[in-house]
């Protein structure tokens, strides 16, 4: 009888602490478009550099998608571009941009099919268009240098994944894409008018997480973090592995696939942290700029809360965490 | 074992504890058996939603694979990430080649290479999922994995193979379940604790209550009450108790009183326990009377059997013996003990031994009262008695000397007076016949005449000596027939009925008479008698003698149909030497009346004359019965 | 009734010299054939004095009567001692007295007095009575000898 007892409390107590842990969270789902500076986060992902249980990578069609999918919540964090992540931010989405991925240098770039071969010449042409800030600053910059006046093009917006297609199939004359599309297209002939190393450092590539999910799950996105440093790190250190592993998925040959990711400079964990932390944090001298273009081009009403924006926790624990080892 | 330890708990942190135990003992097995239900509901409610996602994607993939776009086909099964369960998606084409996966890396190799690096149990499930041929949405739960794998075919040539993983909808499932467990958990023990305090509200509170007032009514504060109030069981059991206390403390008060009264009044009440020395246990203060304290008593620095007189010391303790072996349980006596100052005080003793259920005697008590004047009296009076026998007897003894002079007297009276008569009556009748022829008629005449009066004398002597007999006789009531008495009466007096012709006529209806036989009897001679006289020159006399009973009393009539009398000298009649006529018409001495009356007087009766000159005259004699 | 022969004598205790000489007159009433004998004692002293004389040889009488009141020895006493004595307790005694006290009566009777008669004053009544002793204790009774 007092055995019973004792097991029975024993039980209970089991039961209660099974109660009180956390309900075992599903994984923190990253979303990825199909841009290849999201690569390492994928070879991280391929090669289980994170914990598959603690992150899960989900690549989806397109940035529009992650970001559609981020601000439903179904989405814990994505890799978007600077710009995409301001316009979430400033229609009221709670995210928190936890480092910096990686800067374009000509990974972005406006691919028309022939005749044209410059910028003046998209005069009355129809251009496919994400419906995002990088494609519209880059379309900017164009124009800046060129004859060109935004009412001189009609713009179509297309899905990155839509685009493709739509430039080889002539519904439009050009469309403001980037790798792999670009290199894909770039082999079969088609023409890069435009590319970002033009405007260095002003597309870049952010991850952002929710800013409920960075408070709660701060581990799993340092995990996340110190997995993409691996896969950046393999990227240098075995490229050969690398592109074996993903330029097929691509359509491009592991030849232009490395060549496509050296229109990409990737930012390592620790510039990351130097560029988030402080007070102005440097990145928000860099690129107040294109909060600026932003705000003329009423893709968003003001300038952007930098400080509630930006959050270096992660980045900083995940330099910890990949200095005291793997 | 586990009941005493029960027991030891009071009730209030008991009964809360114990339904919580039980109740949360209840949520764990309901915990158990819901953990195995979810399994079932994870994998049924996984199933539908797998079926559901699979039938959407078909739709989705077959249009995308219609307008044969590769990339964006890929793409849309690389979102299939999105749900959450789902960790394996893989579109095959027709030559077992991915066309579209969640993990870019596996793009445009053949299904084993893509999924070479999952784990086996993933594999060969995905595997065998991949060769099955329907054209259908295909599920099943993996056999070695805790997951689904299903299969749609995807026109025209594609298959989408996918893996949902259970384990993570069965954890978010459990982590419900564990978080209502909690908050069930919490209710419970939150209702245990409001039930705990609504218990020592309602119940313990109030029963602790009743329980220190029943403590306090039993150290003796009667003063104590539960003041419960309402109709529940602890409410009545406080008015119950609240009565009790109430009625105890009445009692206690009577008792103070009654004590006080004891300890007031003369009585010494005492109790000793029935044990070898006979220890007291209570004496009243009263006991200072004698000139000993209470305190002497009760610790037996005096010992009540040395108080006693040592002429009442067996007696005493005879008669407690007796009454320990046989009862009855109460009994009187007397005794005496010595006061302080030597004096004997007479008590008067009162004493009952008390029993315990078994029947054993435990304890004797005694009231004992103070008797010593009452005990003076009694001798006083009992010298009293003794000399007032002694005087009775004396004077009895003076009487009694006085009656026999009385008896010599008339003896002397009779024997002498009647003598001379004699010697008067003899030789004037010898004179008469002896000397007759030398007397003349006037010589003969003196002589008779000197013999009447001899005659008359003798008879007053009689009477006188019959008077006085009767004074001197005490009288002896048996049971007498009447009938039979008149009859001798009669027969006595034959004689001169027959000579006087007389008609008697007898009604007597009474048949015994409680009397004195020769007093009645005497009564009858000379009532008869006298009617006889009376009568004599009625033609012819009638006497006429009745008895009957009336209210009691019996009636005696003596009637004759004489001369009668005068009603003025109706009491006079009978006085003594008292008469009516003269002696040449009616002899007589003037005593019979009185001789009557005296009579039946001594023998409780009455009697009275009626008459009427010449009517004759009736005599009632009336005796009560 | 067949005359029988009036057999004596009787002895007469008697103190009083009236009564005396009327009893003697009584008895000598009405004496037909031979006057019976009367044997006189005047008082108790006396009456006892026959005793010795009848012992020698004197005739015992057939009847005594005897009076209660008598000087010096009392007419109980003579019954008493006569009625104990050895040889002539058997001779009647007639208690002639005055006294008809119950006590008396019982006393004599008591002491074995053979009867027990009350002298009437009427001197009529006492022939009568004489004649009834010399009847019944003279001739009817037999006397023992």
């Amino acid at each position: 009888m007092h055995n019973a007892f004792v097991a029975a409390a024993f039980g209970l107590a089991m039961m209660f602490l099974a109660g009180c842990s956390e309900a075992p969270p599903l994984p923190l789902s990253v979303g990825v478009n199909p841009w290849i500076g999201n690569d390492p986060i994928v070879f991280a992902y391929e090669r289980r550099y994170v914990d598959r249980s603690r992150v899960k990578v989900v690549e989806l069609a397109s940035s529009s998608q992650a970001l559609r999918t981020l601000d439903n919540g179904l989405l814990d964090a994505a890799a978007l571009t600077l710009d995409e992540a301001l316009r979430l931010a400033d229609k009221g989405a709670a995210i928190r941009i936890v480092a910096v991925l990686a800067m374009s240098r000509g990974a972005d770039a406006v691919v028309a099919r022939s005749p044209i071969t410059r910028p003046a010449q998209l005069k009355g042409k129809r251009i496919g268009i994400e419906d995002g800030a990088a494609g519209r600053l880059m379309l900017a910059r164009m124009m800046e240098t060129s004859p060109l006046r935004s009412n001189d093009v009609l713009l179509l917006r297309l899905e990155a994944s839509q685009q493709e297609d739509a430039l080889r199939d002539g519904w439009v004359d050009a469309i403001v894409t980037f790798e792999p599309m670009k290199s894909r297209l770039q082999g079969d002939g088609y023409q890069v008018i435009f590319d970002s190393s033009a405007m260095p450092g002003e597309i870049i590539d952010v991850l952002v997480v929710r800013a409920d999910v960075l408070e709660r799950r701060l581990g799993d996105v340092v995990d996340l973090l110190a997995g993409w440093q691996r896969g950046v790190t393999a990227l240098h250190t075995t490229p050969e592995a690398f592109a074996d592993l993903l330029a097929p998925s691509t359509s491009l040959t592991p030849a232009q696939y490395r060549a496509a990711l050296d229109g990409l400079t990737f930012v390592t964990l620790e510039q990351s942290t130097e560029l988030l932390s402080g007070q102005p944090a440097p990145f928000v001298a860099r690129h107040t700029g294109l909060a600026e273009l932003m705000v003329d081009l009423e893709m968003i009403d003001g300038p952007p809360d930098w400080p509630a924006l930006i959050a270096d926790t992660a980045a900083r624990a995940a330099v910890k965490r990949t200095e005291s080892g793997p | 074992m586990i009941w005493p330890a029960l027991t030891v708990l009071p009730g209030r942190i008991l009964a809360p504890l114990l339904l919580a135990g039980f109740a949360l003992l209840g949520s764990a097995l309901n915990y158990a058996i819901q953990m195995q239900e979810f399994r079932h509901q994870v994998a049924s409610d996984q199933r539908r939603r797998l079926t559901e996602i699979l039938n959407f994607e078909q739709s989705r993939l077959e249009v995308q694979s219609g307008l044969a776009s590769r990339f964006h086909v890929s793409r849309l099964v690389a979102s299939m990430g999105l749900h959450s369960a789902i960790t394996n998606a893989l579109l095959v084409d027709a030559n077992g080649h991915v066309v579209g996966a969640m993990l870019r890396a596996r793009l445009h190799r053949p299904l084993t290479d893509a999924i070479a690096s999952e784990p086996p149990a993933v594999r060969a499930g995905l595997l065998a999922i991949a060769s099955g041929q329907g054209k259908g949405i295909e599920i099943v739960q993996s056999p070695g994995d805790f997951a689904l794998l299903g299969r749609v075919a995807i026109r025209p040539d594609m298959t989408l193979i996918v893996r949902s993983d259970l384990g993570i909808p069965l954890a978010l499932r459990t982590a419900a379940g564990n978080q209502e467990i909690r908050r069930e958990t919490a209710l419970i023990l939150l209702f245990a604790a409001a039930l705990a305090i609504l218990l020592h509200v309602l119940w313990f509170g109030r029963s602790a209550r009743l329980t220190a007032a029943v403590a306090a009514i039993g150290e003796g504060r009667f003063d104590t009450r539960s003041g419960l109030t309402g109709r529940d069981e602890l409410g009545q059991i406080g008015q119950a108790l609240d009565r009790m206390a109430a009625d105890l403390q009445a009692r206690h008060a009577n008792l103070e009183q009654l004590s006080t009264l004891i300890n007031r009044s003369p009585v010494v009440a005492i109790e000793w326990r029935k044990e070898p020395g006979l220890p007291v246990t209570y004496v009243s203060d009263s006991v200072r009377r004698w000139g000993y304290t209470p305190e002497e008593l009760l610790s037996g620095a005096v010992r009540y059997r040395d108080l006693i007189h040592p002429e009442d010391c067996a007696r005493l303790r005879a008669a407690l013996v007796s009454h320990l072996v046989e009862g009855p349980d109460d009994y009187r006596g007397e005794h005496r003990v010595r006061h302080v100052s030597g004096q004997w005080i007479w008590l008067d003793s009162r004493t009952w031994l008390i029993r315990d259920a078994s029947g054993r005697v435990t304890h004797i008590r005694s009231v004992l009262l103070d008797i010593t004047s009452l005990k003076e009296t009694e001798e006083a009076l009992l010298r009293l008695n003794a000399t007032l026998e002694a005087r009775v007897v004396e004077r009895t003894a003076q009487l009694e000397a006085a009656n026999r002079e009385l008896e010599s007297f008339s003896y002397a009276v009779s024997h002498d007076l009647k003598a001379p008569l004699r010697g008067i009556d003899g030789y004037s009748q010898i004179l008469l016949e002896d000397y007759r022829d030398r007397l003349d008629d006037e010589g003969r005449q003196f002589l008779a005449n000197i013999r009447r009066g001899v005659a008359q004398m003798h008879e007053l002597i009689e009477d006188l000596l019959a008077y006085a007999h009767i004074e001197r006789q005490a009288p002896q009531p048996e049971p007498v027939s009447l009938q039979q008495l008149v009859d001798e009466v009669l027969d006595s007096y034959a004689h001169e009925i027959a000579a006087l012709g007389a008609k008697i006529d007898v009604d007597v209806r009474t048949p015994e008479l409680p009397v004195d036989r020769n007093g009645l009897a005497l009564v009858l001679r000379n009532l008869v008698g006298n009617a006889l006289k009376f009568s004599r020159n009625a033609a012819p006399p009638r006497i006429g003698i009745s008895s009957r009973e009336e209210a009691g009393t019996m009636l005696l009539r003596v009637r004759d149909n004489g001369i009668g009398f005068d009603m003025k000298y109706h009491d006079r009649i009978f006085g003594i030497f008292q008469r009516l006529h003269r002696a040449e018409d009616y002899p007589g001495t003037g005593v019979g009346l009185a001789l009557v009356r005296k009579a039946i007087e001594r023998m409780g009766g009455t009697v009275r004359a009626e008459s009427e000159p010449g009517k004759g005259a009736t005599f009632l004699v009336e005796f009560p019965l | 009734m067949t005359t029988e022969a009036v057999s004596g004598p009787i002895l007469l205790v008697e103190d009083n010299n009236v009564d005396l000489d009327l009893a003697m007159r009584a008895f000598a009433r009405r004496d037909r054939s031979s006057p019976i004998a009367i044997e006189v004692a005047r008082d108790g002293e006396e009456a006892l004095a026959f005793l010795p004389r009848w012992e020698s040889g004197h005739p015992t009488p057939v009847v005594i009567l005897l009076d209660n009141k008598l000087p010096r020895v009392s007419g109980l006493e003579v019954l008493q001692t006569l009625k104990t004595h050895e040889r002539f307790r058997r001779i009647p005694v007639v208690m002639l007295t005055s006294s008809a006290e119950d006590e008396d009566v019982r006393t004599a009777y008591d002491a074995g007095v053979n009867s027990y008669i009350v002298k009437p004053i009427d001197f009529g009544k006492f022939i009568a009575v004489a004649e009834q002793i010399k009847l019944y204790w003279c001739t009817l009774n037999h006397s023992q000898r």
